[in-house]
């Protein structure tokens, strides 16, 4: 949504039991989608008369704790489990496995008014009356799996209220698209040489102060792909002192200078040809045509408040239009 | 015509949203202080040898002797009051949500229309104030404390809702002196909770309901939060306690169970179990309603909706209850 | 592949045949050997009669009649799975070519070095699967299933010494590879999500059901990679010798903080081979944000005059911990600037999160017992101005001169410590610096006090 004309705030919503897994290859903050989802959801109730329609949802986390059990510090951890009933023979059912994680996010969601618009937004009792209600509305629904337990309020801003609105996130960390940083990252273990995104969200190599090529931990690979990428961001190098520079052991993470990356689910791919509507036999709808999926994986970055693009459009993920197979949650460009 | 069967997908959320219940903590003496957390800590204990032991072993003396005094060296989790304080403060919340018999996924028109017919059909002959009574009954005996019930010397519960915009509060002085093995009784207050509880699953109001209970257990009692399901423990601890935020706490799923323990209608019924489809119950390793003999939810639910033969007033509300309970209960999904 | 002869072919099924048989008779191999050195004839007798079993189970006409009559219809194979979202999940498993690349800066099947082939159904038919995934060729890229699903020509004769039979097992092992698609079929159990298809999904209706697959042959991949980078005797031995004076330093790689989830319970070998062949575990990375510091704990001292002491120093040390890696590094100079950044953006959000607890959980006039400056009880306990008898408070507090002694006492708290720790580049912490502090503080403080509705100059 290009026009938007308000913003609309839900703050620190409390979630309960989200749903931890985020996809085949991550946990803790649960996948984009449970949000976008939960948003897209909410303007479907929204009656049409109100002529008010809901685009993209900016994503920040405050708290984050995932229900998990780490023996200790190095360890990989498990995910607690609940017992589910027992079966009809009274034997106890087998365990499938869930990974929990109770959540404080805020969502801040475009908003488009087609109509007339709310004179004096923070006095006008129409406009506070419409939040009442919506947050009422997003209270009753599940959000990435989770019951919402509390939402702290519900607050409407115009669009050049963007200082006010990154002030009311703090403190907290707003989800980013890091594609630009994987690929940087992809590059660096291709040519063993370290690479960076700059300003104009370009690649290029890094240098010293002496404008001498930084080399990376690793000895270049050509046959590397964006998924070596993704596990060498969760990789830590232990590098031995070497005479010139140091005494001691260095860590040495891909990550370093590049902000807080993460692995990000952003959609999903097809993987067999789509199947028209009424076709997939148990597919929960017959109205819609239907395909089997797997999911996309990124890298997406969690970017405090202050340090969001100035172009604040670029903040909110939005449904892209499937094209070329992917069905992508996206952020507009940055150029 | 073709002959009507059960939607292979069919889903229903649950309309009872349980939050876990936070553990603080109070004295008595000082009822305005503010109250503190309860606090997890790790103990070590020396177990004993309570184990079956080979035969080998147990026939032979001194081979049991030795076995015995090997030390059992185990460290486990426990939650108990500060010397100071004498009473616990269980506090969640409950969201009532709209029952219409609609279920959130079903992909088979003919029996949602079906379905539908056949819940509202319920609910105009005989209203939901029944199921309603009940899980109020749950609320105010305190039975959703489990074990710490057990040991407390009086429990006051109250109950706090915003209904209209106004700010309602129902105090109920002795938890401890309503039974738990059956649901007839009164207690001042009980018929206007119920009402509440109504009023949500109608849909009439949106209606949360803040819980508190104040059971007084004595100066640095034990306390008994809900133990975690860890699958692989790395064997250090035996018992791990729930923690939310730091503070001692009890699953949702935990308090949910005792909310809606109010089947007394299965066969030769002693005493109250909780709303589920073969009527099991975890601690007891026994499921009370048998396929077999027909008194299942889903023998008893397939007669009523696909065959139009309703089952006694009692077993009508048991089915309902398992709706309200929510759950996967599509042709596909069955065991 | 085109250079894969018929002797590739034959040499690979004999060999693993041979490995197979090996593998099942390892057992009556030892009764054997032992019963040799034991000259016990009747135990020579009962072993050789075992293996001849064995022998005949696992020769080519044999094996092969049941795998392509049998096993064949007992095993569905797929790069991604059905129950591997959910065990009770039988729906259809898909066979996905990878062949369409993905944009570079997206992660899928695709990205994936080899893709094994998984298949899951009768556990005892699951031979058939490592028979397809079997190697062929000097070097060893191929695989047999390849040349099944593109009818090679090297297979003639292959399967069977009658030409006819060879190419009607050929057949059925093609069937069963590509698996029907005519009746798909998916499960209640099964993942699916109704997907909006573009900003206009809901004035036009249009969706499409998405039903994700576990893609157990990626997983797979990262799984080994994981544990390759990990469990190498390359790493283990250099990570071993860290610690040891005399041995040589090499470096080594650590993968923490991954969860582990663990798909069939105990019983892996339900949910697929692959699956059974990682003992049903999963290696999952971390998409967590940062962790700011837990700031329930935080106290002031009674005697206190700021907050801004040693114990708000350690109640913000991961953004310390960042600071002090930048300071320490010798890196690209922009690197090291945005990373200053980041190390200051924690410790201001760390600090702001304790801020923020302190005026929104502490009862209003909390500060009236303690010594802070007049200006951090303006800042940490504005609920003070609204209670009876504190006008004067009040004035002050909306005045908001206090702000500034609030900026520059965070900015001379973060030089000192920086100062105290790095003695030896002490002098790089000048005033230019420590305006820099300044001037992020007085912006984090300037959004901070908005969200609480206050206005201050």
């Amino acid at each position: 949504m290009n026009h938007a004309n308000y913003y609309l705030l839900f703050d620190r919503i409390q979630i309960q039991a989200a749903n931890a897994i985020s996809g085949p290859l991550s946990y803790g903050f649960p996948s984009l989608n449970g949000f976008l989802g939960a948003i897209h959801a909410l303007n479907r109730r929204l009656p049409e008369s109100d002529g008010i329609t809901l685009g993209g949802v900016l994503v920040a986390c405050h708290h984050c704790d995932v229900q998990l059990y780490r023996p200790h510090a190095y360890a990989d951890a498990t995910f607690n489990q609940s017992r589910n009933p027992l079966k009809k023979n009274g034997d106890t059912a087998a365990i499938i496995e869930e990974g929990k994680v109770h959540l404080t996010v805020s969502l801040l969601v475009e908003v488009r008014k087609a109509d007339q618009v709310w004179a004096n937004l923070s006095q006008n009792p129409q406009a506070s009356e419409w939040c009442t209600q919506v947050q009422n509305m997003l209270m009753q629904q599940r959000i990435a799996g989770g019951s919402v337990t509390s939402i702290g309020r519900t607050q409407l801003f115009e669009s050049h209220q963007q200082d006010d609105m990154i002030a009311a996130l703090l403190p907290a960390f707003v989800l980013m698209d890091a594609g630009q940083d994987l690929l940087a990252i992809t590059r660096e273990l291709q040519t063993g040489q370290q690479h960076l995104v700059n300003e104009f969200d370009e690649i290029q190599p890094a240098c010293d102060e002496n404008g001498a090529p930084l080399p990376s931990a690793r000895p270049a690979q050509t046959e590397v792909t964006a998924l070596d990428a993704l596990i060498e961001v969760a990789t830590l190098h232990h590098l031995p002192p070497d005479a010139k520079d140091s005494k001691e052991w260095r860590a040495y993470s891909v990550k370093s200078g590049r902000g807080w990356l993460v692995p990000l689910p952003v959609g999903y791919q097809g993987i067999a040809a789509p199947f028209a509507a009424g076709e997939l036999a148990h597919c929960r709808t017959a109205e819609y045509p239907s395909q089997y999926v797997e999911t996309i994986y990124s890298l997406g970055k969690w970017v405090f408040p202050f340090r969001l693009p100035e172009n604040f459009q670029q903040c909110f993920w939005r449904y892209a239009t499937p094209q070329d197979n992917l069905y992508l949650i996206t952020q507009p460009p940055a150029h | 015509m073709t002959t009507l069967t059960t939607a292979s997908v069919l889903a229903f959320e649950r309309n009872l949203d349980i939050s876990d219940a936070t553990f603080t903590q109070i004295d008595s003496q000082k009822p305005d202080a503010k109250a503190s957390m309860v606090k997890v800590r790790e103990k070590s204990v020396r177990g004993t040898i309570s184990n079956r032991l080979k035969n080998a072993i147990a026939n032979d003396p001194t081979k049991l002797d030795a076995e015995i005094q090997k030390p059992n060296l185990q460290t486990v989790d426990v939650a108990t009051l500060d010397d100071d304080k004498d009473t616990l403060i269980a506090r969640w919340s409950c969201k009532v949500l709209p029952f219409t018999g609609e279920p959130s996924v079903c992909n088979n028109s003919d029996y949602q229309a079906k379905l539908i017919d056949t819940v509202s059909g319920y609910l105009q002959q005989h209203g939901v104030n029944e199921l309603a009574r009940r899980y109020a009954a749950n609320i105010v005996n305190a039975r959703w404390l489990w074990r710490n019930r057990m040991g407390a010397e009086t429990i006051r519960i109250q109950v706090r809702t915003q209904i209209d915009g106004k700010d309602q509060t129902l105090e109920f002085a002795d938890a401890k002196a309503h039974p738990l093995n059956h649901f007839d009784w009164q207690a001042d207050g009980l018929s206007q909770l119920s009402d509440w509880i109504a009023k949500g699953l109608r849909g009439e109001a949106f209606v949360i309901l803040y819980i508190e209970a104040r059971a007084k257990v004595g100066y640095g009692q034990e306390v008994y939060p809900s133990q975690e399901l860890i699958l692989d423990t790395g064997n250090r601890k035996s018992k791990v306690l729930y923690q939310i935020n730091d503070k001692a706490g009890m699953h949702s799923q935990k308090v949910s169970n005792a909310i809606r323990t109010i089947d007394t209608w299965y066969p030769n019924a002693q005493f109250p179990v909780a709303a589920e489809p073969y009527g099991a119950v975890t601690t007891l390793g026994t499921a009370f309603r048998q396929p077999k003999k027909g008194d299942d939810f889903y023998t008893l639910f397939d007669n009523w909706v696909l065959k139009g033969t309703a089952p006694s007033v009692d077993e009508q509300h048991y089915v309902i209850s398992v709706l309200i309970r929510g759950g996967v209960f599509g042709a596909s999904g069955k065991e | 592949m085109q250079d894969i002869t018929r002797a590739d072919v034959q040499a690979a099924i004999s060999g693993f045949l041979n490995d197979q048989f090996l593998k099942k008779a390892e057992p009556d191999i030892k009764r054997l050997e032992k019963a040799e050195t034991e000259q016990n004839e009747a135990a020579i007798a009962a072993a050789q009669e075992a293996l001849a079993q064995w022998r005949h189970k696992y020769s080519a006409p044999i094996w092969l009649d049941d795998a392509a009559r049998r096993m064949a219809g007992q095993l569905k194979f797929g790069s991604h799975i059905s129950k591997g979202i959910h065990p009770d999940a039988k729906g259809d498993n898909v066979n996905f070519s990878a062949d369409t690349p993905l944009p570079e800066h997206l992660i899928g099947s695709q990205s994936a070095h080899a893709l094994a082939l998984d298949a899951n159904g009768n556990a005892a038919a699951l031979p058939l699967a490592a028979f397809f995934n079997t190697p062929v060729g000097a070097a060893q890229m191929v695989k047999l299933r390849q040349l099944i699903t593109q009818n090679h020509p090297a297979l003639q004769g292959c399967f069977a010494d009658d030409a006819a039979l060879s190419d009607e097992y050929q057949l059925l092992f093609q069937a069963a590879l590509i698996g029907a698609t005519d009746a798909p079929i998916t499960h209640e159990r099964n993942k699916q999500i109704l997907w909006p298809r573009g900003e206009q999904a809901i004035v036009h209706d249009d969706y499409i059901c998405l039903v994700p697959l576990y893609p157990s042959a990626l997983t797979h991949a990262v799984y080994q990679q994981i544990n390759q980078a990990r469990y190498s005797e390359e790493n283990k031995l250099a990570r071993d010798n860290r610690f040891k004076k005399t041995a040589e330093h090499k470096p080594y790689v650590s993968i923490t903080q991954l969860a582990i989830t663990k798909l069939g319970g105990t019983k892996p070998q339900n949910v697929s081979q692959l699956t059974s062949a990682q003992g049903g575990r999963n290696y999952l990375l971390p998409n967590l944000p940062p962790k700011l510091q837990s700031s329930k704990a935080f106290k002031i001292s009674a005697v206190a005059v700021t907050i801004f002491n040693k114990r708000l120093r350690y109640h913000s040390y991961r953004g310390w911990i960042e600071f002090d890696e930048v300071i320490k590094a010798k890196k690209s100079v922009m690197a090291v600037r945005d990373q200053r950044k980041l190390a200051l953006q924690m410790i201001l959000a760390e600090v702001f999160q304790i801020a923020e607890r302190i005026q929104t959980q502490w009862p209003a006039g909390w500060s009236r017992d303690y010594q802070l400056s007049m200006a951090e009880k303006y800042w940490l306990d504005p609920d003070r101005a609204d209670l009876e008898g504190e006008e004067a408070f009040k004035a002050a507090c909306d005045a908001g001169d206090w702000a500034g002694e609030v900026i520059r006492s965070f900015a001379l708290w973060l030089n000192q410590w920086l100062k105290e720790t790095h003695t030896a580049i002490a002098e790089d912490f000048d005033e230019a610096e420590e305006s820099e502090w300044r001037r992020a503080m007085a912006s984090a403080l300037r959004t901070s006090q908005r969200r609480f509705g206050r206005i201050y100059a």
